[in-house]
């Protein structure tokens, strides 16, 4: 039977981690979930025919209020296929768990978005130097990549907004707009002095992993962790290979912003830091099943600070919650989301999909994670001003051992 | 002439029940009580409103298959049923209440606020309310924020007051079993019962201990109907709601007040969120003569017209009607009417803006089911559903009237008395 992981970020923003919106992350983002494909689902789901459904109890009294409605209400009434849309997101609202969830066929949701006018950006990492210059890093295939953005180049403007004194959260902002729009850069790549750069805005797949050596301290490997996809494990291998050939000796894994993703994904990552222990458990109707650390990982005993906050949840707070247990790292920054939940989500046979809580995970000491999240060793508020203090402290942290 | 109900939602149903306070207007029942709520609209099963009898239920068609491609569609439902019964983690409720969740998410679909459905234990209690009379001990109840129910009044001459209840008593127990955190109508639907038959309720009452208060239940009428006679000789009458015994009550107020030969009549339809439609057609023939009270279409075009008669002693009188936001549905029946034909002038404020007419189905297992079926229009063939009427003159209540007075009843008066 084929089963697989299905991506499942919090969104499918264009944006980078951080931009996320907090109700953006709470909205979707908890979700990890095995989906079955739709081919194996149909085998599962057993056709049901009318005349079955007096096994389900088929209250009368829906189809009650189904024709009286159809005979008697004044306006126009939606089609079936949007009454009975209702109809399941009524059910599935008794169960009041906000990961079980129905969403219409995506078809539906796309032109929504394409009215709504879509979303884009040019498709570049931020960070701060260790001058505090706005410093950029273009993702492959990315339009600022096409643009002629390169590693490195400082960011001076944009639209000739002067972007120094600004969060990154707020120079971000600027370079989103609507699909096809065009957004000119001002760069600083000494010795060339400065000069402007439009930019086309595109629709922007985020890479789930981005890495660098830190410009603060080249001896220490930075990685980004935005989301748990299925290529995420993959990506994470590349990245921590050509951190330790670049001569890393300590790591900075970032979770902060990630809203989670594939559990397998997950379970993946935490091995390369880890070569032995449990790294869940997943508790569902038919039993529990532990996912254990196996040996060969890349990066099992180079020192390790993981960034985390609230938005940090469910697949990501697997990493982090595995490799705290096992005092193979420490958490730096905030206390993260708290979802302990799974879900599988199923394609249904009108495109329409389900998601359905069906486990709960435990971290490695058996214990649920708690509703009010990881909680980290150090403590540091983010802020919104221009240093990434969480960073910083991280940093600190693996140069000084506290 | 069918019944139907006409009637205004100021806050659904639910929300209501969730309210800490369902306001003065709620009657609670079981204490005799009605539920007075924002109006969802009154149900009962109306019968021929020229007969006092009859009470026959709307009963809903008999349960015709739907039509296939409806069966097809829905299909999709039992694919998603299936699959979280076999794979969700956790309890999963009864089956009643997945069907109620999904003829509740079917209904959000329409748009319409005003189409609803009720679950049996709650139906019973508003359709009893609507009736006008009920069994219980005879007291308003409000559900207060510590989920204690308080006692907002207690009717005169009731068995609640003769038991010694007073307003403020809080009930956290019905016969011994406590019903803090109930929501509002499953305490009423305890307290309410067979007149005759004894209930005994704990009550805490201020600082002191607890203690139980035994009342025998009668059967009441909710009172609709305030009267009064003002200085100048001008009548004051209040209708609160339109339920079935609103006409009749109108009726004994309006001889009362008739006899003692008023100069002009205050009718007060301020905060009245409606009724039945029937009952609003009475009452406006209460001050009309022959013609056009109000047009009611359906959505195939077919329209009812309902019309008023000559023959009430209070057809000629001077009238004002004073009205407000909370005007709505079978109250603006009445006052558009009045207004439209001339008959009186409306001041206060501008009405709520209810034009749609719902239809109660008694379902099969109990439940109720409210259908919004027709927009009805003003003798001059308005619409004011969304817009609401416009009083003749404007008088507001500035936010720092002091308690007591009303600038709007000061207003109706003065015009009754210097006709300007």
């Amino acid at each position: 039977m084929l089963q697989y992981p299905i991506v499942m970020t919090n969104q499918n923003s264009p944006l980078t981690g951080r931009e996320r919106t907090l109700a953006l992350a709470l909205s979707g983002l908890l979700v990890f979930f095995l989906c079955f494909a739709a081919g194996v689902l149909a085998r599962q789901i057993p056709s049901i025919h009318p005349a079955s459904r007096t096994d389900t109890q088929e209250p009368a009294v829906f189809w009650e209020v189904w024709n009286l409605l159809e005979q008697t209400f004044y306006g126009d009434l939606p089609d079936a296929q949007q009454r009975t849309y209702g109809a399941i997101r009524g059910a599935l609202s008794t169960l009041h768990d906000p990961y079980t969830v129905f969403l219409e066929p995506p078809g539906g949701e796309i032109e929504r978005g394409q009215l709504a006018g879509a979303y884009g950006g040019i498709g570049v990492e931020l960070w701060r130097d260790a001058q505090g210059r706005v410093t950029l890093s273009p993702y492959p295939t990315s339009p600022a990549r096409q643009a002629g953005v390169q590693e490195g180049d400082l960011l001076l403007a944009v639209d000739a907004q002067d972007v120094n004194a600004l969060p990154l959260t707020g120079i971000e902002a600027l370079l989103h707009g609507e699909v096809g729009s065009t957004v000119t850069l001002t760069l600083s790549r000494p010795p060339t002095p400065p000069f402007d750069l439009p930019v086309t805005r595109a629709e922007i797949e985020l890479p789930s992993v981005s890495y660098r050596l830190l410009d603060q301290d080249p001896t220490i490997g930075y990685l980004r962790i935005a989301s748990f996809t299925a290529r995420t494990s993959t990506e994470t291998a590349e990245a921590l290979t050509a951190l330790l050939d670049a001569g890393a000796t300590h790591l900075v894994l970032d979770l902060r912003d990630n809203g989670g993703g594939l559990i397998q994904s997950a379970v993946e990552v935490a091995d390369q830091f880890l070569d032995h222990g449990a790294i869940l458990t997943q508790v569902r109707r038919s039993g529990a099943e532990t996912s254990m650390a196996t040996p060969g990982g890349l990066a099992t005993d180079l020192p390790l600070a993981v960034l985390v906050n609230p938005s940090t949840a469910s697949a990501a707070e697997i990493v982090a919650g595995a490799i705290q247990a096992g005092g193979r790292g420490v958490l730096v920054g905030e206390p993260t989301y708290g979802k302990g939940s799974v879900q599988l989500i199923f394609t249904l046979s009108d495109g329409s999909s389900l998601h359905v809580t069906s486990a709960m995970w435990l971290l490695p000491d058996g214990q649920p994670i708690p509703a009010e999240g990881l909680a980290p060793d150090v403590p540091v508020a983010s802020t919104d001003g221009l240093r990434d203090e969480p960073l910083e402290r991280a940093i600190r942290y693996l140069q000084t051992g506290r | 002439m069918e019944n139907r109900l006409v009637s205004i939602v100021v806050r659904t149903l639910l929300i209501l029940i969730l309210l800490t306070m369902v306001g003065a207007a709620a009657f609670a029942g079981g204490f005799g009580l009605a539920t007075l709520i924002g109006r969802q609209a009154t149900p009962v099963p109306p019968p021929s409103p020229t007969t006092a009898s009859g009470q026959t239920q709307v009963q809903p068609p008999p349960p015709s298959p739907p039509p296939t491609t409806d069966e097809q569609t829905f299909q999709l439902f039992w694919e998603v049923w299936n699959i979280v019964q076999r794979e969700y983690y956790g309890e999963l409720p009864d089956m009643q209440t997945v069907t109620y969740g999904a003829i509740q998410g079917m209904l959000e679909t329409l748009d319409d606020p005003y189409t609803s459905f009720i679950e049996p234990s709650i139906a019973a209690i508003i359709n009893e309310d609507a009736s006008g009379s009920f069994e219980g001990i005879g007291a308003y109840v409000r559900m207060g924020e510590d989920g204690r129910l308080e006692l907002v009044s207690i009717f005169e001459g009731s068995p609640a007051e003769a038991a010694g209840l007073r307003a403020g008593d809080r009930v956290v127990a019905v016969d011994g079993q406590s019903i803090v955190g109930y929501g509002i109508y499953e305490a009423i639907g305890l307290i309410r019962g067979p007149a005759g038959t004894p209930v005994t309720l704990t009550i805490e009452r201020g600082s002191e201990t607890p203690f139980d208060v035994t009342v025998v239940r009668a059967r009441l009428t909710i009172p609709l109907v305030e009267s009064e006679m003002l200085d100048g000789n001008v009548a004051y009458i209040r209708l609160t709601e339109f339920s079935a015994t609103a006409t009749e009550q109108m009726e004994a107020a309006l001889d009362e007040l008739m006899a003692q030969r008023p100069v002009g009549i205050v009718l007060d339809l301020r905060n009245n969120p409606g009724g039945w439609l029937d009952q609003a057609v009475e009452v406006a023939d209460l001050f009309l003569g022959n013609g056009v009270v109000l047009i009611e279409r359906f959505s195939d075009g077919t329209e009812n017209v309902f019309r008023s008669y000559d023959g009430e002693v209070t057809e000629d009188i001077p009238l004002v009607v004073l009205v407000n936001g909370g005007t709505a549905s079978a109250s603006e029946i009445v006052a558009g009417a009045i207004q439209d034909r001339g008959r009186g002038i409306l001041i206060g404020e501008q009405t709520f803006g209810k034009g749609s007419v719902q239809r109660p189905y008694t379902l099969s297992d109990g439940s109720e089911l409210r259908v919004t079926i027709a927009r009805w229009f003003t003798p001059n063939d308005v619409a004011i559903h969304g817009q609401g009427l416009t009083p003749d003159i404007v008088v507001p209540i500035p936010e720092d009237t002091p308690a007591g007075q009303d600038p709007q009843l000061e207003r109706a008066v003065q015009y009754l008395l210097t006709g300007e």
